[in-house]
């Protein structure tokens, strides 16, 4: 029979059935013959009309018998229109079509690196098998080859607002960095040069002069040349410590930070800038935990040593700090950071800038403060009330205690580390009325961190009575004030 | 460095709270009884080194 349209093309085989000596209509063939039109009949070689015979599965049946001496001869397709199936094994390369596999013939999970060139491997292990693809969009995982190099992802990589504070190192703090306070030199509330030092004083504020046996120092703030490029964002001031007296141990300068507990068990990255006034001087930096009163002995760390030139540079070391662990903790501890040198020269002095102290190994650039937080800071350690301009400002208000005394009410501007120790200096007097009389003398305070009374003696005695009341402040005199110290 | 004794200042009764520290130049500071003062740390360190205390004028 005939097929409409496209019919699958399948294999088939041809079969000759031979028959000598017979004298039958019916023969059975060694084959299944499906109709008449797949078998060529012949008798004697003489092709026989289909109409001349007829098939059935395997029997042939000849409308006419045969005679004896005739030969039939017949040659059929088998099979037609059934399908074979290639034996296991025997499909060859040949027998595909170009690109005929397609990816839904392949297993999951079954190409192996060996069915893969060896450049796509080479490619793969060198992380560059995409470098022309489209954006990964998905996790970077892979077990242990598949890695992002070192310094590869820029900061346009990175979503907005998309690293946290947990993904920071614990040395990377932004702000309060510098456990140093006042570490540019800009607060100077004792005033801005102080000649012939021969014992420890304050000078700037929170740095100490500590001068040794026999030596004499001038500590004094000096100002940077506007626009200076030597330092690094414009500071206004640098300490200068000129040794004018030669003495036989070294010349100190420190800074104690409040309480032991600072940096204990922890390495510290120090920077600042320095030079020598003139010539080369060496320059050493080390580190003291002091445990207070009735505490453990101090602790010394550090000794590193930079050697100073005319030339501002900048000096910058780590230092491990000790544990504390064990340790006791007594009244008034803390972390002194020193500078100290030779003070047996008396030409090669030391300006100082920009002193830096963190917790970490590597030092970050200077954190610079307002000059208000700054002072702030200084303020819990002391306090100064001055009369600049005008010069009769006034600092309290009292009332009278006695005719000749004044008790007078101070509110610092900042809650000072502990109980403050009090004095003053210059005129000092009490406005009350159109009258003013000059401070003698004060006997005594009552004063907590935050503030307190001060009684003050004048001279005479104005106060009749106890309703008197008075301010207490500078009389013209601008180099008065009150002060109030709380440093460790 | 010198200590003396003060008197308190409303009840003219030799004060507890704070004593007079007066230095070579003759500056006068008033320490408070506070044991973290500095100032009064470094006055019982004079006390313990043999030195004694003024009476009050």
């Amino acid at each position: 029979m005939s097929y409409l349209g496209r019919v699958t093309n399948k294999p088939s085989d041809i079969r000759v059935f031979d028959v000598t000596g017979s004298t039958s209509a019916t023969h059975t063939l060694t084959w299944t013959a499906p109709n008449e039109q797949s078998l060529i009949v012949t008798i004697n070689g003489v092709k026989q009309h289909e109409d001349a015979y007829s098939v059935s599965g395997v029997t042939l049946t000849l409308t006419s018998a045969l005679v004896s001496t005739d030969k039939l001869e017949v040659v059929g397709i088998n099979d037609i229109g059934t399908t074979i199936t290639p034996a296991q094994g025997s499909v060859n390369t040949d027998q595909l079509a170009t690109d005929a596999v397609s990816t839904v013939k392949i297993a999951d999970d079954s190409v192996t690196d060996a069915k893969l060139a060896n450049s796509i491997n080479t490619d793969i292990a060198a992380n560059t098998a995409k470098v022309t693809n489209a954006t990964h969009t998905g996790d970077v995982t892979g077990a242990t080859a598949l890695t992002i190099a070192a310094d590869a992802v820029t900061t346009a990589k990175i979503v907005d607002d998309a690293v946290t504070a947990a993904k920071l190192a614990d040395s990377a703090y932004l702000a309060n960095r510098n456990r140093i306070i006042n570490g540019n030199f800009d607060v100077w509330q004792r005033g801005t040069s102080f000649a012939s030092q021969t014992a420890e004083a304050y000078f700037a504020d929170r740095w100490k002069v500590k001068p040794a046996t026999g030596c004499t120092m001038t500590v004094s703030r000096q100002a940077f040349t506007i626009g200076q490029t030597d330092v690094p964002y414009e500071p206004t001031y640098f300490l200068r410590a000129d040794i004018t007296t030669a003495g036989s141990a070294n010349a100190e300068i420190m800074q104690k930070i409040e309480d032991v507990r600072t940096f204990a068990g922890q390495t510290i990255a120090v920077s600042f800038w320095a030079k020598s006034t003139a010539g080369t001087q060496t320059l050493t930096c080390r580190t003291i935990q002091e445990f207070g009163s009735g505490g453990s002995a101090n602790v010394v760390s550090g000794g590193t040593t930079a050697v100073l030139t005319s030339s501002w540079q900048k000096v910058t070391f780590s230092v491990a700090i000790a544990s504390i662990s064990g340790k006791t903790i007594g009244s008034g501890s803390a972390f002194s950071f020193n500078f100290y040198w030779p003070n047996s020269s008396t030409s090669n002095d030391v300006d100082l800038a920009q002193v830096q102290v963190e917790a970490g190994s590597a030092y970050t650039p200077f954190e610079y403060k307002t000059y208000g937080q700054e002072l702030e800071a200084c303020q819990r350690y002391y306090t100064r009330l001055t009369s600049p301009n005008p010069a009769n400002a006034t600092f309290g208000f009292g009332t009278a205690a006695t005719s000749s005394r004044m008790t007078t009410q101070f509110n610092l501007p900042t809650t000072m580390r502990t109980t403050p120790t009090t004095g003053y200096g210059g005129t000092l007097s009490v406005l009350f009325g159109t009258f003013r009389n000059n401070i003698t003398s004060s006997p005594d305070s009552q004063l907590a961190p935050q503030g307190g009374y001060v009684n003050y003696d004048v001279s005479g005695t104005p106060f009749t009575a106890y309703t008197y009341s008075g301010l207490i402040g500078a009389n013209n005199d601008t180099s008065t004030y009150v002060e109030f110290i709380a440093e460790l | 460095m010198r200590y003396k004794k003060t008197i308190d200042g409303i009840t003219e009764l030799e004060s507890t709270t704070c004593i007079k520290k007066i230095n070579d130049s003759g500056k006068e500071w008033i320490v408070p009884v506070v044991e973290d003062n500095t100032d009064y740390i470094e006055y019982l360190e004079w006390v313990a080194e043999g030195n004694t205390i003024e009476e009050p004028a």
